[in-house]
């Protein structure tokens, strides 16, 4: 699976979501994943992403393997009712992960991941993505202050 | 405590006032055409939790009640027992195995129908450039996931006197290089030929 990921300071759109303040951990950016009910439970009880299974269900494919996510919500939520409405895996499901903003970025850096690549012929303007290939998906879990939540229907 | 995955009979679930149906994302009647088509899995997984005594249910109520409908005996719940440790399931609710619900993400190709519905109905014209541009596409697709020489588009018709599209294809849902350029395909649609109100049961943005 390839892996997309929107920064908040992306082209301006109508769902960009802005840093959330908290006090105790600063500014936050937050990402949509969409995937299964599954998957969601299993990401959120375990606040990661499950990167042995995605090595194992990918390996076979041809295209890139990692973790799609949008800082668009309608964009996450496309996603997971195609994929998923047919009710494998419990159905479609979206996962809302909050990042501490500084850390994303000192991960961005040290990662040499792109970040805010247009999606090719988007179909809404200023949709982006972030491809986070498999190997710095372990990088991406240990993000300090990383929040994995289910987002509701 | 770790969430429980049952499969419970849709009697033994109610709704509560305190956990009111906030999804405005669907729209019942074409959710519920959607959920009628034939399906490889079981409807999509409600959320639910005990509460004086119940299991109500938190998110998903249009499931439930599509489940209710369609006269589906019972509903798969993730269930959240809260403070209620000693709570007994209902009669009939049993555990879902992790293991299938891991094998059933695992699935590469699935058998699916998808349901589009539009702001007027398409003429006959309309008509044939969906099956070309937007039934089509499934067969154009370039996936490792299915021989390249096999028919993915199976059917397509138009119920509802052309306000409503169904079509039926292999879908390479463990393929996700291509949903962006369906995504367009259809916007290009709906902008261009006939407004998608909804697909799949939710509204079409």
């Amino acid at each position: 699976m390839a892996c997309a990921v929107v920064l908040n300071n992306a082209a301006p759109s109508a769902e960009s979501v802005a840093a959330i303040s908290d006090s105790s951990q600063g500014e936050y950016v937050t990402f949509y994943h969409g995937t299964s009910a599954y998957m969601a439970d299993e990401m959120v009880t375990n606040q990661s992403v499950n990167i042995d299974r995605l090595a194992s269900y990918q390996s076979s494919k041809s295209f890139d393997s990692g973790l799609y996510m949008s800082s668009q919500e309608s964009t996450a939520n496309y996603y997971s009712d195609l994929l998923f409405n047919g009710g494998q895996g419990g159905g479609p499901a979206i996962v809302q992960i909050d990042v501490p903003a500084e850390s994303f970025n000192d991960f961005v850096n040290s990662s040499g991941i792109s970040v805010e690549t247009p999606v090719p012929h988007p179909p809404v303007p200023g949709q982006t993505e972030t491809f986070v290939p498999l190997n710095q998906l372990n990088g991406f879990n240990n993000i300090n202050g990383i929040r994995f939540s289910v987002k509701g229907n | 405590m770790a969430t429980e995955w049952l499969d419970m009979p849709v009697t033994a679930i109610s709704e509560d006032d305190r956990y009111p149906d906030s999804d405005t994302r669907h729209i019942y009647e074409h959710l519920l055409f959607q959920c009628s088509l034939p399906r490889e899995f079981p409807l999509p997984a409600i959320k639910a939790r005990v509460l004086d005594g119940k299991v109500v249910v938190t998110s998903g109520h249009k499931f439930l009640r599509i489940a209710k409908d369609l006269k589906h005996p019972t509903i798969r719940v993730i269930l959240d027992r809260g403070d209620a440790v000693s709570f007994s399931l209902p009669v009939g609710a049993r555990p879902i195995a992790r293991e299938d619900l891991q094998r059933e993400t695992e699935v590469a190709v699935v058998r699916q129908h998808q349901a589009f519905f539009f702001e007027e109905p398409l003429s006959l014209e309309e008509q044939k450039e969906f099956e070309v541009e937007i039934g089509g596409f499934f067969d154009r697709l370039r996936t490792p996931l299915i021989d390249a020489n096999q028919r993915r588009l199976l059917s397509v018709s138009f119920p509802f006197e052309g306000s409503c599209a169904v079509l039926e294809a292999l879908v390479p849902v463990g393929d996700h290089s291509w949903p962006e350029s369906y995504r367009k395909a259809c916007q290009r649609f709906s902008s261009g030929v006939k407004k998608i109100v909804s697909f799949v049961g939710a509204r079409f943005a």
